[in-house]
């Protein structure tokens, strides 16, 4: 059966400043919903119904009193209800869910995304990894797919929000479903947009690096990306001066699935003290891989996945590691 | 194979990753084991900072020291410090000739921006039941310029026979409470930190990339928060091991049980006797590492050498902390149970009257209320024989989410209504529980609920057109839902499926709806069930 996905991109928040009445808007927040929506439509072949600031699947939202502004938490679970309350056993293979936006984790095993009428001191929200679990237990999809793009700090004044009123129509026996979970960074902790888009665009930082696994960054050798190596690029790269933690995702749940296949390693360059045409040696002990290539220019160029590599050659030798956080040219 | 030996802090985490980058093992203060020749990844972290290191491992040993000296510190700890005597003598001057029981306060943020005027940004304190008797901080304050940051201190008369008390901070368009524990015999110590540096962006970004919002110059501090305990007297700057007190606070925060290597844990036996608040964190860490390992992950295990080096099993441990715990925070209990001991007629040997008192001091006791963190632990432990009155909202998070969950009329804590009309759903300020300003009726929560599922029906309205006019961009139309929807002749819009029991509860109040239903909507909304039954006879 076909995958199915809900994806989500809240940018808008017109009240969630600091001081209660202005905007505290994400410039990137929908782009990389529709970034995220690509893939799922070109490589995973997904169903994809896309929720952002803008509307629902192409449509305009309409305000009222009731919902002057949108997309609100019931928004989200009406895109969730139909999966939900099928009397379908299975709905498919595999449900991918996917959320950017202003979030907060409510304790260190979850996430909520803020929804778009959050006015300080309130900040309505959805715990989306509630619907995974309670999809873990029934038979609808056998595995479930939860990213999110958010921050897990803490607020003050809120009430979590699971989904209400679910009853066990197709429950599950035996083993649950499979659960790949991962959350844009550590509990506590904010996760970041930059100009990293096209011509300096903001975007998301960890659905930038999220993509650039699914798209042969974490791919093994045979170019498929599997949960245990796009959870470890993930969590992995380059520490930057400062040093800290908050860098790197988290990544609660990576039960064994895969994302893609025949996707090619990006290139990296690294840079080398030694003589121009000097041969290069690269391996991963303990593993198999050897590698060749000629110094040019003060670097040396490779294709490759996540881990930890040596090169050696003209008298050089260094370890360095490929993570989500390693550059394009790694000095 | 060849031996890995890593030396670090006692109180950081390590993690050792192959050549994948894969996780093949972790530990608490230091690791030591053989490893398979090849390529790792060694990180160590302490309160949020991280260092790695990367190697080959072959056919020798190796050894790496990887220590973390400096992190992002709340308290005072004194290597950090550019001047320890001049902050010490900061807090004398506050605390003056104070010989009755006091909280000491103690702010400290960048001077290029801080408000000398108002330092602590409008901050008060006041015992738990009586806002007329707030203290604002600002206005005993003292100054010091230490470094390049600004140093304040004050120190309030804290009884505790009216604790708990609550800080009240204001934080831009929120201002926020929590409790602070004031135990006899003990000083408490806030210390704040107003959050200018922003070490997360640091942390988190290259150098060409950017942060989102931040607070603009000159706006009210932001503080963070830690809160300890000492004897009257005692020194405020935390040197050498002390610092486990804030790498404890910040574990507590992230959800890191790093209280499982022999040294953490027998701090926490031996340790809390200067800090109970060191006491009340680590135990909260050691169950939570006790739950994972009973849970499956033997990284979280109880090693045999230190079962060893302790003669204690895990619930061992959890039980002398408890009974210890309950002595230090309430001694006049404790004086009271041994003089009940004794003088109950039976003859005992003092060792016997020890074991008897530590078993007594497991448990609460209706006739002594205690601290709700104190309780909680207890309900952690499996040490809550009988229902207990949660009288004051606790002082950790982790705490009052505990108490919530076992909230019920049939549970083994009560939560009042009014103690929720102060608190609400509440929030955190780090590991702390923090609330806002204001009344958080029931009703008022009920209410909100009530909009959550209406607007549910009305957004399920509109989604429903959308699927029927066939809009579609370039993103697929959501087909499943389509197919779904033709199927099975509409989509089933709450406002329909709202059971009745619900609307029961909504509308008419508790004695209208089934146990079920109370259930349901408790457990949705992460709410005390006991504020949606009728009050035990006892409780009324």
């Amino acid at each position: 059966m076909a995958a199915s996905a809900i994806v989500v991109g809240i940018g808008s928040y017109p009240k969630f400043g600091k001081d209660g009445a202005s905007p505290n808007d994400l410039h990137g927040a929908v782009e990389d919903a529709k970034a995220v929506t690509k893939w799922l439509l070109e490589v995973a072949k997904a169903e994809v119904t896309l929720i952002t600031s803008d509307g629902f699947n192409g449509k305009a939202w309409t305000f009222d009193h009731i919902l002057p502004i949108r997309p609100i938490g019931a928004d989200l679970n009406a895109a969730f209800d139909p999966f939900a309350k099928s009397n379908a056993p299975a709905m498919g293979d595999r449900l991918y869910v996917y959320v950017a936006g202003h979030g907060l984790a409510p304790n260190p095993r979850t996430r909520c995304l803020i929804t778009a009428e959050a006015q300080l001191p309130l900040v309505p929200n959805l715990e989306v990894p509630a619907w995974i679990d309670w999809f873990t237990t029934q038979t609808r999809f056998d595995e479930l797919v939860l990213w999110m793009d958010c921050c897990g700090t803490q607020a003050l004044d809120y009430t979590p929000t699971k989904p209400t009123g679910l009853a066990n129509v197709a429950s599950r026996a035996g083993q649950p479903a499979r659960v790949f979970m991962a959350f844009a960074s550590g509990f506590g902790r904010d996760s970041y947009e930059g100009p990293i888009g096209p011509g300096g665009e903001m975007r998301g930082l960890f659905t930038a690096r999220l993509l650039k696994g699914l798209e042969g960054g974490a791919a093994d050798d045979n170019g498929e990306v599997r949960s245990a190596l796009l959870a470890n690029f993930l969590r992995n790269g380059s520490l930057n001066a400062a040093g800290g933690e908050a860098q790197f995702a988290m990544v609660p749940h990576e039960d064994d699935m895969v994302f893609a296949a025949n996707q090619p390693h990006p290139i990296y360059r690294i840079r080398v003290q030694v003589a121009d045409g000097t041969d290069m040696l690269l391996t991963s002990p303990p593993g198999p891989l050897s590698k060749a290539a000629k110094v040019k220019d003060g670097w040396v160029s490779f294709a490759l996945g996540v881990g930890l590599y040596k090169l050696k050659g003209g008298g050089l030798e260094r370890i360095f590691e490929i993570g989500a956080t390693t550059p394009a040219d790694i000095e | 194979m060849p031996q890995l030996d890593v030396y670090t802090n006692d109180d950081a985490e390590v993690f050792v990753m192959n050549a994948a980058l894969s996780r093949v093992a972790r530990s608490v203060g230091g690791f030591s084991d053989s490893l398979s020749a090849g390529l790792y990844k060694i990180r160590v972290v302490r309160a949020g900072t991280v260092k790695e290191q990367l190697i080959e491992l072959t056919a020798k040993p190796q050894q790496l020291h990887l220590f973390v000296s400096q992190f992002s510190a709340i308290a005072p700890i004194g290597p950090m410090l550019t001047d320890v005597a001049a902050v010490q003598t900061l807090a004398q001057k506050a605390l003056g000739k104070q010989s009755k029981p006091c909280i000491l306060v103690l702010a400290h943020q960048r001077a290029e921006t801080a408000d000398r005027e108002k330092p602590f940004g409008g901050a008060s304190i006041f015992p738990w039941r009586s806002t007329r008797r707030a203290v604002r901080l600002d206005n005993r304050r003292r100054n010091a310029s230490i470094g390049d940051e600004l140093w304040s201190a004050v120190a309030v008369r804290a009884d505790p026979a009216d604790g708990p008390f609550v800080l009240e901070l204001n934080q831009g368009a929120q201002v926020s409470r929590q409790a602070v524990l004031v135990a006899e015999g003990w000083q408490t110590r806030i210390f704040l930190r107003a959050g200018n540096a922003d070490t997360a962006v640091g942390a988190a970004a290259s150098a060409t990339e950017m942060h989102g919002a931040r607070a603009k110059q000159g706006d009210t501090p932001q503080f963070d928060v830690s809160i300890q305990m000492a004897r009257p007297g005692a020194s405020v700057v935390y040197s050498d091991h002390w610092e486990t007190v804030e790498v404890a606070r910040n574990a507590l925060e992230r959800g890191r049980a790093i209280f499982t290597g022999e040294t953490l844990v027998s701090q926490l036996l031996y340790e809390k006797f200067d800090n109970p608040i060191t006491g009340l964190t680590g135990l909260h860490l050691f169950l939570d590492a006790k739950e994972r390992s009973e849970a499956g992950d033997a990284t979280y295990e109880l090693k045999s050498t230190t079962k060893k080096a302790l003669s204690r099993e895990g619930q061992e441990i959890a039980d002398e902390v408890l009974a210890n715990l309950t002595k230090l925070l309430h001694p006049d209990r404790a004086a009271a149970a041994e003089k009940q001991l004794k003088d109950d007629g039976t003859r005992r040997e003092y060792w016997e009257i020890e074991a008897a008192l530590q078993e007594v001091l497991l448990y609460p006791d209706p006739d002594w209320p205690e601290s709700p963190d104190l309780t909680a632990l207890r309900l952690r432990a499996g040490r809550c024989k009988q229902q207990v009155f949660v009288p004051s909202p606790a002082m950790f998070r982790v705490s009052w989410d505990v108490l919530k969950a076992n909230a019920a009329r049939d549970g083994l804590t009560w939560i009042s209504r009014e103690l929720w009309s102060s608190t609400g759903a509440a929030g955190s300020r780090g590991p702390y529980l923090a609330w806002a300003r204001g009344r958080h009726s029931v009703e008022r929560t009920l209410q909100r609920v009530r909009d959550q599922i209406e607007k549910q029906s009305y957004a399920q309205v509109f989604i429903q057109q959308v699927l029927a006019e066939g809009r579609t961009d370039t993103a697929h139309p959501g087909a499943a839902l389509e197919a779904v929807i033709a199927d099975h002749g509409g989509l089933p819009l709450e406002s329909a499926a709202i059971r009745p029991d619900l609307e029961a509860i909504l509308d008419s109040g508790e004695d209208m709806a089934t146990e079920t239903a109370k259930h349901e909507l408790a457990a949705s909304f992460s709410l005390p069930l006991s504020i949606l039954q009728k009050a035990p006879r006892n409780k009324l």
